[in-house]
């Protein structure tokens, strides 16, 4: 099978390379680890402050298993390596990264996408950014895309003021964590009117035992921008817990237009509790488009608080269950202003044992008027013991808005398998047919090379699930 | 007291001491500000019944014994009582159980004309009813519960219908702009067994309802259905659990809420399908009128599926009045105001209607 970045076969990031890492954290999380990383980073005070509020925030918050899964009791906040780093600074050229960690990033066909369809790329190894481009025309523009630390320290005029304003220290646990020990993710600025007409790329590659990644992803999109920005992500399996833990936070101005794109392949030992959000501001439009097929546990909930005239938020989003996963995705719409509109589409498979949640919130507080949201969530199971759960909750105050919300949940169709198979197609070609055809129309809301990919990998799922 | 009330009272003692009351992290209660209100209505249960309920049922014909609870022994089918998050509340109403009736529907009976209970108080009043609807029999309950004043009233219902027994069940909670209502029904229905249920409240300062329903038998049908038209401030918790334990049984809800003034309501439902109970067919809907700016609704349907072969899904849907359609109504000489209320009564009918289509007596 041709190499690719979104070409996440069963095995196609099971593999890891032996650790040489200059910075290490060690085990364990304290105020000793946050002032290390902060040290490390050589990041001004008010950085090394705010990962110390955050830090005393999560220890001050519970799990919160009263409502998610009681698997989140199984992560040991102690035996977890919160930073590990190469050191160097991230190479402009493949050729200034280290030997391993191009070598990977070769396996996983990612300078091969950069050639082939990119405007530019950045991709993390355990904690650090370890190759940062954009095309130069684009760096002429005013366009900044840039890793955390040097968004934060370069271009502080910039992201301080957005930055941990959307998702708050406090948001929940993870935001918490993410906030006291973040490290790597893109910070991207697109200055007024500018439309990139090429996506810009993360890849996110864990490739140390026990360790816990927690990039910090902050977009802006100036007046009149529009952008799109996909990521994915892999892991070698280990035998312990691999925690990844980010926060996104989009900002849309007055009539501008991001897309987010997320393909989540984890290796099925890892946590991948993720808070992302946007604020759409007049007129502009946020919308995620979201897969999710790896990692044990994921939890994940794309965001969009509409907080001005006109704005539009989208949820799309893939779910697939594997045995043994539990996939708690969803979305939450807030409207913030008067005709602000909103759409959730969520589909999920559950294979096996396999466990797909639905989970969103709707609210529209008083005084807007003419805002509209609409939710659909089709949920398939494709065995008996397989299991799904849909728990929306919509908050309507006063009467200035109208919300829907459906949600079914079907089974493949006997009749429909067998006139397949009647007509000479295996049974197994059948369901994969079927299914298929139950993602089909948000497989081809992602762009073209990834809805190439995500049909592949779909089909390769369900591989040695048919019986 | 006989040996049945006595034994209630020492099993909900022994639940009260070993569970906490609802706090904000108890999921029933979403939205349903337990910090106020499960606390107010604990302190109103700890003091137990004051006798000022009047408890009176009429309609009582031929194959049909009705029995205070202290003279009454329930047979086995009514043992365990649930409620929707509220274990401990639920436990302190039945340590004061005392107030109440056994109804028993023989078997293969057809009742003729529904059984009316009506149940009233300016107090306190802990009503605990059971139902035993026997293998067979056909008959329809209608229910008031009327609190008046600052009173409060708890009510618990069991009811239990019987393989091949048909209930028809209408439930009126009248309230009062300062009293308080509270009230769990666990319905269990056998193989081929149908429940028609509706449930409507007006104007109490706080109701919170709580409805489970669990389809025992193949075969089994439950539709569910509540039609409210809250103003003034008044605050409507419900809470609904469809539970389907075997295969082969349905299940139909229709909550609908048109929500005037500064009232609040907060729906959360959930169709639980167990492992192995293929063939389920199962559905829910919650749909909401805004009339005012100030009026608020929590909707929260729920699903948890684990079995493959099965129809289930939700909706919930909330709106406001469509401008054209008043201008319309208006147009023809109806006033603003009684165009509004025709068209939210218009909006409430249909969940009424499809109760009634089946015929007052389960037909």
């Amino acid at each position: 099978m041709e190499d690719s970045a979104f070409n996440f076969g069963a095995s196609k990031g099971n593999f890891s390379y032996p650790e040489r890492h200059k910075y290490d954290a060690g085990q364990g999380l304290g105020s000793g680890t946050v002032d290390y990383i902060s040290e490390v980073k050589g990041e001004k005070e008010w950085i090394r402050r705010f990962r110390h509020k955050a830090l005393k925030r999560f220890f001050g918050m519970p799990l919160p298993v009263h409502w998610a899964s009681k698997r989140l009791e199984a992560l040991d906040f102690q035996k977890i390596r919160y930073y590990l780093a190469h050191g160097e600074r991230p190479g402009r050229t493949w050729d200034e990264v280290p030997e391993e960690v191009k070598r990977t990033f070769e396996r996983l066909g990612v300078p091969e996408q950069e050639r082939a369809y990119l405007a530019g790329v950045d991709a993390q190894y355990d904690s650090e950014t370890a190759y940062n481009n954009m095309k130069d025309e684009l760096r002429r523009q005013g366009v900044i895309f840039v890793n955390s630390t040097e968004g934060l320290m370069n271009h502080e005029e910039i992201f301080r003021a957005w930055f941990g304003r959307v998702v708050p220290v406090g948001d929940n646990k993870f935001a918490a964590l993410n906030s006291a020990v973040f490290s790597g993710g893109s910070f991207i600025y697109v200055p007024k009117g500018v439309k990139l007409e090429r996506p810009l790329q993360a890849y996110f590659r864990i490739n140390s035992e026990s360790f816990g990644q927690f990039e910090r992803t902050l977009i802006i999109a100036d007046e009149g921008a529009e952008l799109m920005y996909m990521e994915g992500c892999t892991a070698p399996q280990f035998e312990t817990s691999t925690l990844h833990s980010a926060v996104v936070e989009l900002v849309a101005l007055k009539g501008a237009r991001i897309q987010y794109v997320t393909v989540q392949n984890w290796a099925p030992n890892v946590f991948n509790l993720v808070t992302k959000r946007g604020w759409a501001h007049e007129e502009a439009e946020i919308r995620w488009i979201d897969c999710n097929i790896g990692s044990g546990l994921t939890m994940k909930y794309p965001g969009v608080v509409l907080k001005g005239r006109r704005a539009r938020g989208e949820v799309i989003s893939i779910a697939i269950a594997r045995d043994g996963q539990h996939q708690d995705t969803g979305a939450k719409m807030i409207h913030a202003a008067d005709e602000t509109t909103s759409n959730i589409v969520s589909k999920s498979i559950s294979i096996g044992t396999g466990r797909a949640s639905y989970r969103g919130q709707v609210v529209m507080p008083r005084r807007f008027r003419g805002c509209r949201n609409n939710t659909e969530c089709d949920a398939l199971l494709l065995h008996a013991d397989s299991r799904t759960d849909t728990y929306p909750a919509i908050t309507v105050k006063g009467d200035g808005g109208s919300v829907q919300h459906e949600a079914t949940v079907s089974r493949l169709s006997e009749e429909m398998l067998f006139y397949l198979q009647q007509r000479g197609v295996s049974r197994a070609a059948a369901v994969s047919l079927a299914v298929n055809g139950f993602v089909n129309d948000l497989v081809n809301e992602f762009p073209m090379e990834y809805s190439v990919e995500l049909r592949r990998l779909i089909n390769l799922e369900m591989e040695d699930s048919v019986g | 007291m006989n040996d049945f009330l006595q034994c209630i009272r020492d099993g909900a003692r022994r639940v009260f001491e070993k569970t906490p009351l609802p706090d904000r992290l108890n999921q029933d209660w979403r939205c349903g500000h337990p910090d106020v209100h499960a606390a107010a209505l604990s302190a109103a249960l700890a003091a137990g019944a004051d006798g000022s309920l009047r408890l009176d049922v009429r309609g009582a014909g031929k194959g049909v014994s009705v029995r205070p609870l202290s003279q009454a022994a329930p047979p086995a089918e009514l043992a365990v009582v649930r409620s929707i998050g509220s274990e401990s509340l639920l436990a302190l109403h039945l340590m004061h159980a005392g107030e109440g009736v056994l109804i028993e529907i023989a078997p293969g009976a057809r009742l003729d004309e529904p059984l009316r209970i009506c149940c009233e108080t300016d107090g306190r009043a802990l009503p605990f009813i059971l139902v035993l609807a026997g293998e067979g029999c056909r008959a329809a309950i209608e229910e008031r519960f009327a609190v008046r004043g600052m009173g409060v009233i708890a009510s618990v219902q069991r009811v239990h219908i019987a393989a091949g027994a048909s209930l028809s069940c209408r439930v009126d909670h009248c309230g009062a702009d300062d009293s308080r209502v509270f009230s769990i029904e666990d319905y269990t229905l056998g193989a081929e067994a149908g429940l028609r249920h509706l449930v409507r409240h007006r104007c109490a300062f706080w109701a919170r309802q709580e409805t489970t329903v669990e389809l025992l038998g193949g075969g089994a049908h439950a539709e569910l259905f509540s039609a409210n038209s809250l103003s003034g401030r008044g605050a409507l918790d419900q809470r609904t659990r469809q539970l389907h334990t075997v295969p082969g049984a349905a299940s139909d809800l229709l909550y609908k809420n048109v929500l005037d003034g500064k009232s609040s309501a907060a729906y959360a439902g959930m169709i639980l399908v167990s492992p192995g109970s293929h063939g389920t067919d199962a559905y829910q809907s919650n749909r909401n009128l805004m009339l005012s700016d100030k009026a608020e609704i929590n909707s929260m349907p729920g699903l948890e599926i684990l079995a493959d072969d099965v129809r289930c899904s939700h909706g919930s849907a909330t709106g406001t009045l469509d401008a054209d359609g008043l201008f319309y109504l208006m147009s023809r000489g109806i006033p603003a105001d009684r165009a509004r209320r025709l068209v939210a009564d218009g909006f409430l009918r249909d969940a009424v209607d499809r109760f009634l289509a089946g015929g007052a007596l389960g037909g």
